[in-house]
């Protein structure tokens, strides 16, 4: 709650966000936090949080950034970065169709582990049959029996079906396309504007006029019409 | 700053409470904030800071036209000078949208050009634009309209353009790159020529624009702040007299050799003296050599719609040490490459495009691999973009450029799907080095094949995303694990494209879930449902979810277990919305969310 908390936790985030963090920002967010408390709460009087900017400036994430209300669910995801590795280990592992059932509770003895193990307590969510539920303070100790539980169950599907076929080409970039249809029209001998040189001649390739055409539509170059 | 002031009584006369500053200096202030994020940042400390960012804010770019109301901008920013709006997805660009998807500028123009009396600079990109469109913009603007970009954008005539030519007297920029232009008549370059003469730069690059040399002419002697000019085919022996009135030009792409072999013709084009920026269309071998004079002072070279071979690039790149910026095709090879290591030791940005895949079309034994990208990467050390479509690759390419380059903020490397055999697969290691030694990488594109990526590799990605705010990502990873590891990682991701992948949308939608900053996915050839139904697991307030639903013919593709197989044609579009849901959908294009 106090200044030199928020300070501590913002050099914290800002140097594990990479070093183009932007210390602007980070000065604009404490300033606003000392704004609402000095005003007495968040949403107090006429220095109350803005409105939801445009969606040209709309982000979530980031330590201190205000989330919007459909990142409540998430909270778990928005500590710093120096958390990644922890929230990577608390990835959900089973991805079938389990159908509609009720979510995972905590265990009951959450209470005893996590104060005894507070300084491992960290953030856990978990996704299951379509339901999120979010951990604040899911003690690491747990965790292990967590998994076995979890592995234990229906197990990883390793076997994941790969697709029958996928095949999907490359897309070309149309400006390119154009070109290089335009020169296999200029190779084969049917644009007018190519001289009857024996250097164009000799390029001639396999003259396989079906290649035009190939794909997207060919713009001609209006010099034919 | 004096370090004994208490923290309160410094933050007191920040925010003006004990008679600090005034809103004309917060005005002044704020007027030199430029940077998006730190406007974004200032404008959320307080209701006043929102206020007079509101007022002093110049520029804002809407990054897709359906995440906003025009209506809303107008109001939130009734001062605004310059408007950047993007509309349909970046697939456009390969042909994978069909023109009626739909982003127009009309419902923009309606509510924006009238009421925004600052308005000078409009740059649209990827949008359908009208000629009544361009009409009510002149209208409005006309006067005081300084940039006018259409940027790959549709549905107007060279009729627009005259009314733009005869009405914007003050046009500094005009920006047709790429657009498709009913071209009705060339009389649209005489009237800019004759009106606008304080033009600096006209780019009607690829497009299909027939003008007269003799308004290019006139143009270059109206318009002396005239330094840049892209334009369309025309043969460039017709642009000689251009090219001598010109004289201040350093800008040029474009024109055209027609007539293969005849050297004589075009060795009487003197470029201008300043030019330093060049590309020149279906330029070949024997034409090279009119760019030797002033090779030394090229900072930018297009080789992308010429006709050299490698011999040809080798050649040429050997004159210019000073380059910043090379595009080409892979026709450029290995050998060339080494060129650009050995010589361009400034070089910022190398776009190695994608040539013809058809042998014998004239296209030498090209082709990019570990060799060329190593070379480049050791000898370019300045590098901040690099872009290539590669036949071969290893891990180690990819380490050596997160090991030299770096000043690498925009990464993509497509690995094409003609080669049976690849060297170095899956390149789990390499990504990892590269992401985690790249520190400033911003924007990165990873196209595979299978094999190409495992699921940890997949989620190294996710883990050393670092400040990555745009991704495109194909055929990576096994399975749906490798898209959850993926997702958990990706703080900073703004913007995801995934294509030819494997992934179910039950775990697309849970991956979405996991990106706190995500605000715009697309994806194309994933393991779609007929109706996709659990895309509604991404369901959420703001939060836009469109589906084309996979075509009938793969939908009787099933895999051993029943499991709907990747569809090509199957496409999901979802993105955060100020404006609620599209009201201008195509037939084949579905909302499902809202509802």
């Amino acid at each position: 709650m106090g200044g030199e908390e928020m300070a501590g936790r913002a050099t914290a985030a800002a140097s594990a966000a990479g070093k183009d963090k932007s210390s602007f920002a980070v000065t604009c967010s404490l300033l606003s936090k000392y704004l609402k408390e000095k005003k007495g709460g968040l949403l107090g009087l006429d220095l109350g949080m803005p409105p939801p900017p445009p969606a040209a400036a709309v982000r979530a994430g980031g330590a201190f950034r205000l989330p919007p209300t459909t990142m409540n669910l998430l909270s778990a995801l928005d500590a710093p970065p120096a958390e990644k590795q922890n929230a990577a280990d608390s990835v959900p592992l089973s991805l079938d169709k389990a159908g509609a059932e009720p979510p995972l509770n905590a265990p009951t003895d959450d209470q005893n582990a996590r104060e005894e193990a507070v300084e491992q307590a960290r953030p856990l969510t978990i996704f299951y049959g379509g339901k999120v539920v979010v951990f604040d303070n899911f003690p690491s100790t747990k965790v292990k029996d967590l998994l076995k539980i979890v592995r234990s169950g229906d197990g990883v599907d390793k076997s994941m079906p790969r697709p029958a076929h996928n095949d999907l080409p490359i897309a070309r970039r149309n400006s390119l396309h154009r070109f290089l249809e335009k020169r296999k029209g200029r190779i084969t001998g049917n644009a007018p504007y190519q001289d009857s040189s024996p250097v164009a001649s000799s390029k001639k390739a396999n003259g396989d006029r079906s290649w035009l055409g190939f794909g997207q539509e060919v713009t001609i170059n209006q010099e034919i019409i | 700053m004096g370090g004994d002031v208490p923290e309160a009584r410094r933050l007191n006369r920040a925010v003006g409470f004990d008679g600090g500053i005034p809103d004309e200096a917060l005005h002044l202030v704020m007027g030199y904030v430029d940077d998006p994020r730190d406007r974004e940042a200032a404008s959320r400390v307080c209701r006043r800071w929102l206020r007079v960012d509101a007022l002093t804010r110049k520029h804002v770019t809407v990054a897709f036209c359906y995440a906003a109301d025009p209506a809303r901008l107008r109001d939130r920013f009734p001062r605004l000078e310059s408007l950047a709006l993007k509309g349909k997805p970046r697939a456009a660009m390969y042909g994978l949208i069909p023109d009626d998807w739909g982003a127009y500028a009309a419902p923009w123009f309606a509510e924006l050009a009238a009421p925004l009396e600052c308005l000078k600079a409009l740059h649209l990109r990827r949008i359908t634009v009208t000629d009544a469109d361009i009409t009510v913009l002149v209208r409005a603007r006309g006067h005081m309209l300084q940039e006018l970009k259409l940027d790959k954008c549709i549905g107007f005539s060279t009729d627009a353009l005259r009314l733009v030519a005869r009405s914007c007297r003050s046009l500094r920029t005009l920006f047709l790159e790429e657009c498709s232009v009913t071209d009705k008549g060339g009389e649209w370059l005489h009237e800019l020529a004759v009106n606008c003469s304080v033009l600096v730069a006209l780019n009607f690059y690829m497009t299909e624009l027939k003008v007269a040399p003799a308004d290019l002419e006139l143009l270059a002697e109206n318009c002396k702040s005239l330094i840049s000019l892209k334009m369309s085919e025309c043969d460039l022996s017709d642009l000689i007299s251009f090219f001598q009135t010109a004289n201040a030009l350093q800008d040029f792409a474009g024109g055209a050799f027609y007539e293969v072999g005849e050297l004589s013709k075009y060795e009487k084009v003197k470029f201008p003296p300043t030019l330093c920026l060049l590309g020149l269309t279906y330029m070949g071998t024997d034409e090279m050599p009119i760019i030797f004079p002033f090779s030394t002072k090229l900072k930018k070279l297009d080789l992308q719609y010429t006709f050299l071979t490698t011999e040809d690039h080798c050649q040429i790149i050997a004159k210019c040490p000073n380059l910043l910026v090379l595009e080409v095709r892979n026709v450029i090879g290995d050998r060339g490459l080494e060129v650009v290591g050995d010589t361009c030791k400034k070089l910022r940005r190398l776009r190695i495009e994608r040539g013809d895949d058809d042998p014998g079309l004239q296209e030498e034994k090209g082709g990019v691999s570990q060799l060329g990208l190593t070379a480049v990467a050791v000898g370019c050390r300045e590098l901040e973009y690099i872009a290539a479509y590669v036949s071969d690759i290893t891990n180690g390419a990819l380490e050596s450029i997160g090991t030299f380059c770096k000043n690498l903020y925009d990464f993509r490397l497509v690995l094409l799907d003609r080669e049976k055999q690849v060297t170095d697969l899956p390149l789990d290691n390499g990504v990892r080095a590269l992401l985690r030694n790249c520190t400033k990488l911003r924007r990165f594109a990873l196209y595979l094949r299978p094999g190409g990526l495992s699921d940890a590799g997949l989620s190294y990605i996710g883990q050393y995303s670092g400040n990555i705010q745009y991704m495109l990502l194909g055929n990576v990873g096994e399975s749906d694990h490798g898209l959850i590891r993926f997702a958990v990682g990706c703080t900073n991701l703004r913007k995801l494209e995934l294509r030819s992948c494997c992934f179910s949308e039950r775990a697309l939608s849970l991956a979405v879930l996991q990106m706190p900053s995500l605000r715009y996915i697309w994806v194309q050839g994933y393991r779609a449902s007929q109706t996709g139904r659990d895309l509604l697991l991404m369901a959420r307030p703001l939060w836009n979810i469109e589906f084309t639903p996979p075509s009938p013919e793969s939908f009787s593709h099933v895999t051993e277990d029943g499991e709907p197989c990747v569809d090509s044609h199957a496409q999901v579009l979802a993105y955060y919305s100020l404006a609620g849901r599209r009201s201008d959908c195509p037939r084949w294009v579905i909302p499902l969310h809202p509802a």
